[in-house]
């Protein structure tokens, strides 16, 4: 049964990599937020571990049905480490395919969509997996994907995916 | 001459300085004066007289203190005996007695002389002690701790210029109204042992009735609320008859268990197991379907939930697939290492970026054999689902018909059960829970019995208090009326006899000297507040008081001549008859009256007095002792 699983799986991720950017606003991304938002494509259920900011905090209740005890993480930390080198070869050879900015994710650490259209039979599947995921995507849309990145109340403290703590605090610009 | 006891009469009195009596003069039953001038040291002498008789006296003069041993012969009740003390200015110096006059005494300085401390120890008696018990006076306790002592009796019988002239008697520094009315309750004969010692036990005994009759009615009330009225007796009598009810009911039970019938009981058992293993199996039956249920239940969801798993996994494959597939067809545009341009080549089946063969769908092939397995292993786990499901669905529908019957089964066997009790069983049930109820009421009454009997023992020991408390209250009331009897009889004579006096004062042309004397009728005598009064009242010129007092005092003296019950011990010493300020002729009046009355009695007595103002008739030996002292004779001799 464990032949396959989708997080070691780098055409896998650049699949929900592109159904990210295809659901998500038209902007460019912070590396760090695609690769966390990835991991919730994964593992829907583990979104409501996360550190929901107050008004929010009701819809973390729509998440409770999409529980199977088949999916559960006991360590999620250690287990988005460990697909960490798939996403970073996936986004790199979606860079490759200049489907996402090479220089910004190559410079800048950022994942921009571009304007290389996505072939159709892709772009059929895409749009099933929108209707399947439905719940989560609308959750990290709604909730995490304008959230400060960094920061005490950011999505990597709140999600705790990611180390957090030696950030430059957020007002000061990256570059 | 009669005597009347107790008696202490001084008959010589011996002042030592150095081996060297500077003073020894005889004294004699009657009046005794010694006179002289002003500052001769009359005064010294009495305070050695009240000192060697057992008072405490620091306020020696300088001449006194010059001495060193002074020593008396006194008879007491009739006895001779003779005693010293040692001058000194410190307190609580002791006495040497010895049981023999004088002149033995003398001879023998150190054989047959007991010495005696002030104050009583664990050991020894204080020389008070001894001398009361030679005069035969009783010990009084005037408050706790403290017993009369002779210095507190001297205090009525030596009266001293030093003490104001309105004193009853002789002041000194830590006194009490205890201390005073016990002396004159003693020297006046009225102190009774018995009543002081009946009031303590009086009071005692009331304190404890108190405490018992509150127990008893604490007890009442208690008993009364929870309806227990009846007497220990009462009681008694029906925890017999309840014993006798259980011995019948015990010897019915033992004739109902022996006359069983083996066969009826067995039969009846038969059946009722019968029926008891049908309504066990049916119960076993439902309880077995609704374990199954339960874990159908939990099967169906784990297993949903895996299909759930198997069927994403396949979703995501298929992705993946897809992914591969188009983007495989898309050429790179960038190097994937560094991400820089590529330069294109269009050449089939060789990979575009380092010009391998490849070929085509190997990959995607191994993907599609993990797809057709996983697809299977999902079409088999569907099989087994559907299976639980309809399994789970057929136990359901079951449940209800288990249910039912369980039920019944059950109900049938509880009637039966009961109609297999036997009329034989009933009766002894009966019997069983009759026995039962009496042996709880026996032990409930012999509870109720015990508390009747304590409060019976209560009420006849609060029966026996309250009669003793009747008869002390009794004897009390008999001692105080007695004891009321001897007052109004001492104070009575005390005061025909002060009257004597005060009606006989002098009088210029024709006029008492003070006409209050005349007119008052009522002495009042208040030893609590160390006082006296005529009518009430004590304010008279100076003169007039010492002349009021002296009446007092020496009416005393006659009073106990003529009531044997008075333990004063008919001697009296008075240190200056008169006061500086009285005129002579009423001095010499007084004198001649102090003098008069005591020819009238018949009874052993001593009177002692100083004077500086002698009544010429009495200027002779017949009263008299010592010569008449001038500043350049005085009463202490020293060479």
């Amino acid at each position: 049964m464990l032949l396959y699983h989708p997080a070691f799986d780098i055409h896998h991720c650049m699949f929900r990599v592109l159904t990210l950017l295809e659901s998500l606003t038209a902007r460019p991304f912070e590396k760090q937020r695609i690769l966390i938002l990835d991991f919730y494509l994964i593992f829907p259920y583990e979104l409501s571990s996360a550190q929901f900011p107050a008004e929010f905090r009701s819809t973390r209740t729509q998440l409770r049905k999409l529980h199977n005890t088949y999916e559960d993480v006991s360590d999620p930390k250690r287990l988005f480490q460990r697909i960490q080198p798939y996403q970073e070869s996936a986004l790199e050879c979606l860079a490759s395919y200049n489907l996402i900015a090479p220089e910004l994710l190559r410079d800048r650490d950022e994942v921009s969509r571009t304007t290389t259209p996505i072939p159709e039979e892709l772009g059929r599947s895409i749009a099933e997996a929108k209707a399947v995921r439905k719940t989560e995507i609308e959750v990290l849309k709604l909730v995490f994907q304008d959230l400060q990145l960094t920061g005490p109340k950011g999505l990597k403290k709140r999600t705790d995916l990611l180390e957090s703590r030696y950030d430059l605090p957020p007002s000061i610009p990256i570059s | 001459m009669t005597s009347l006891h107790p008696s202490l009469f001084l008959s010589r009195l011996s002042v030592w300085n150095r081996g060297k009596a500077v003073y020894d003069e005889t004294f004699h039953l009657g009046v005794n004066i010694i006179r002289g001038n002003n500052s001769t040291g009359k005064s010294t002498i009495v305070d050695f007289i009240f000192y060697v008789l057992g008072g405490d006296f620091q306020k020696w003069k300088p001449e006194a203190l010059r001495c060193d041993t002074v020593i008396a012969e006194v008879i007491i009740n009739g006895v001779k005996v003779t005693i010293r003390r040692e001058v000194s200015a410190a307190r609580s110096q002791k006495m040497a007695i010895y049981w023999g006059p004088y002149e033995q005494a003398r001879q023998n300085i150190t054989i047959g002389w007991n010495i005696y401390p002030f104050g009583r120890t664990s050991e020894t008696e204080s020389f008070s002690q001894l001398l009361f018990r030679t005069l035969g006076m009783p010990e009084v306790r005037a408050e706790e701790g403290r017993s009369l002592t002779m210095h507190q009796i001297l205090r009525l019988i030596v009266i001293d210029q030093i003490s104001s002239i309105d004193s009853l008697l002789r002041e000194e520094e830590f006194d009490s109204g205890l201390v005073r009315r016990a002396v004159g309750d003693l020297l006046f004969g009225i102190y009774d042992n018995q009543l002081y010692a009946n009031e303590v036990e009086l009071r005692a005994k009331r304190s404890m009735l108190d405490d018992l009759t509150k127990q008893i009615d604490n007890l009442v009330e208690v008993l009364g609320s929870v309806g227990q009225t009846r007497s220990s007796k009462e009681y008694d009598k029906e925890i017999k008859e309840t014993n006798e009810r259980l011995t019948r009911t015990l010897v019915a039970i033992d004739q109902a268990t022996s006359s069983a019938q083996p066969e009826t009981a067995s039969q009846s058992i038969k059946e009722l197991d019968h029926f008891r293993q049908v309504a066990q199996k049916s119960k076993a039956a439902l309880s077995e379907a609704q374990r199954q249920i339960e874990v159908l239940d939990f099967d169906i969801t784990d297993s949903a939930q895996f299909i759930n798993s198997l069927e994403a996994r396949l979703r995501s494959l298929d992705e993946s697939i897809t992914t591969r597939t188009v983007l495989g067809n898309l050429t790179l545009s960038y190097c994937p290492q560094c991400l820089s341009p590529l330069t294109k080549t269009n050449q089939e089946h060789v990979c575009s970026l380092c010009n391998a063969e490849v070929a085509p769908e190997s990959h995607n092939a191994r993907a599609l054999r993990m797809k057709q397995e996983m697809a299977l292993q999902i079409k088999e786990s569907q099989i087994l689902l559907t299976a639980k499901e309809s399994r789970l669905k057929e136990v359901r529908e079951g449940l209800p018909i288990l249910i039912n019957k369980a039920r019944q089964d059950i109900r049938e066997f509880e009637l039966k059960s009961r109609t297999v009790q036997s009329v034989r069983d009933e009766t002894l049930n009966d019997l069983y829970s009759q026995k039962g109820s009496l042996e709880s009421q026996i032990s409930y009454l012999e509870q109720q019995a015990r508390a009747a009997q304590v409060l019976e023992r209560l009420k006849r020991e609060k029966n026996q208090l309250q009669g003793i408390v009747g008869t002390l209250e009794i004897e009390i009331r008999q001692a105080r009326t007695r004891q009321a009897e001897k007052l109004g009889l001492a104070m009575e004579k005390i005061q025909d006899h002060t009257f004597y006096f005060l009606r006989n004062d002098l009088k210029d042309e024709g006029k008492p000297l003070e006409e209050f004397f005349s007119l008052a009728n009522t002495l009042t005598i208040d030893f609590s507040k160390n006082t006296f009064a005529i009518d009430g009242r004590n304010q008279f010129s100076a003169s007039s008081v010492t002349y009021l007092r002296n009446s007092i005092h020496f009416g005393i003296l006659l009073a106990s001549l003529e009531l044997d019950f008075f333990r004063y011990p008919r001697l009296i010493v008075c240190d200056n008859i008169e006061d500086k300020g009285m005129k002579e002729a009423r001095s010499h009046q007084f004198q001649k009256l102090v003098v008069e009355a005591s020819k009238r009695f018949d009874v052993e007595h001593q009177i002692i007095f100083t004077t500086s103002m002698i009544e010429p008739e009495l200027n002779n030996p017949a009263f008299c002792v010592g010569p008449a002292y001038t500043p350049a004779n005085k009463t202490l001799h020293f060479e």
